[in-house]
């Protein structure tokens, strides 16, 4: 429910695997195969070997790249997971503004919830979905319970959370 | 902010129900970023070690270019075969991971006021009360298993005690029912001919 990217996961992990997948190929067919070896020998003979950081500026473009790549790495870790929100509902007018805390749908809902003899634990979190605030409440349901049940008196603690709220926002039940 | 409307509302819930029922793929990709990460690092450290004159940590740069250009006369063919082909696995292992569904272990309710999404667990565990409700037999004697399509219900009987197969799949398929979960869901319920003396 969260805002990762998840295209963005998936070209990363397809870039790498084809690369690694190229790299294992070529090197175990150079390796078996003559004239595939002198392939090998002819591109990597034409490489300088003398690859020197010793030379200042040789340094400065190494550092620069390995920085560049763990400053754009680090970055995408960070992205991963986010799109939590606090905010439940915002309502500007002239005279000032409302707004209700996830933690105000967070409390009462796991309030009413807890109790229940088929609820073992119960949380609620708020996260932003194509611009709009939604709640999502994780059930673990005792041994046995039916899913069937708990959810139709999950649905009426929302319900009555509406009439809190004054508006509907949507919500997502787990179960697990 | 007014109240979303319905059709706002339903697209909102597939997404939410989409990115419930598959993997974002966070683990492998970060595990990836880590990996990449200390690579990075280690090569810097490299470079500014023999920038500065000093020993290598591992392999002084120059020379891992050196040999990796002379790897197919340096190194053992068979080893180096068999690196390669591990290299070439966790290429194929990553590119199954990106380009498969991911889908998770788990189904989809009805959608009305909220979106439902239930863990397979969950559902084993309810149609196991079913089952053994329906058997007359303690719960522990029942184990269910459940896959997207189909869940198998396998109950043990007691010694002594006739179980009725038809009414202990009768009860599963109405619990399915209830539950209205997509992809729905066949039963496959199995007793055991052999009872369980003591249980």
């Amino acid at each position: 429910m969260n805002a990762t990217n998840r295209a963005l996961n998936r070209a990363v992990l397809l870039t790498v695997g084809l690369v690694l997948v190229a790299l294992g190929g070529a090197v175990a067919a150079a390796a078996l195969v003559p004239s595939w070896l002198a392939v090998w020998t002819d591109v990597a003979g034409g490489l300088d070997p003398t690859f020197d950081p010793s030379q200042a500026m040789t340094l400065a473009i190494v550092l620069g790249g390995c920085l560049i790549v763990v400053v754009l790495l680090l970055v995408f870790i960070v992205r991963q997971g986010r799109g939590h929100t606090r905010t439940m509902v915002q309502r500007g007018a002239s005279d000032g503004a409302v707004v209700v805390d996830t933690r105000v749908a967070a409390t009462l809902i796991e309030a009413a919830l807890a109790d229940h003899p088929d609820v073992a634990s119960v949380s609620v979190s708020g996260y932003r979905v194509r611009g709009v605030p939604a709640l999502k409440i994780a059930v673990s349901p005792r041994r046995g319970a039916s899913p069937s049940e708990l959810r139709d008196e999950v649905d009426r603690v929302v319900e009555r959370w509406d009439e809190v709220l004054g508006s509907e926002v949507p919500v997502l039940v787990t179960m697990a | 902010m007014s109240d979303t409307t319905t059709r706002d509302r339903s697209a909102v819930y597939r997404r939410i129900v989409r990115r419930e029922t598959h993997s974002p793929r966070s683990t492998p990709a970060i595990a990836l970023a880590v990996a990449g990460i200390l690579v990075a690092g280690w090569v810097g450290t490299e470079s500014v070690l023999r920038f500065a004159g000093r020993p290598a940590l591992l392999v002084d740069p120059a020379d891992a270019v050196a040999s990796a250009i002379a790897l197919p006369e340096s190194v053992d063919t068979a080893v180096l075969v068999a690196s390669a082909a591990v290299v070439a696995l966790i290429g194929l292992a990553l590119v199954l991971v990106a380009v498969l569904p991911g889908r998770r272990a788990n189904h989809v309710g009805r959608t009305g006021r909220t979106a439902l999404v239930v863990d397979n667990r969950a559902i084993a565990s309810a149609l196991a009360r079913t089952a053994a409700r329906a058997a007359g037999v303690g719960a522990d004697q029942v184990v269910v298993s459940v896959a997207r399509r189909v869940t198998e219900v396998r109950v043990s009987r007691s010694s002594g005690w006739p179980v009725d197969e038809s009414s202990v799949t009768a009860a599963v398929t109405a619990e399915l029912a209830r539950l209205d979960l997509a992809p729905s869901i066949s039963p496959r319920v199995i007793v055991e001919r052999r009872g369980v003396v003591g249980a």
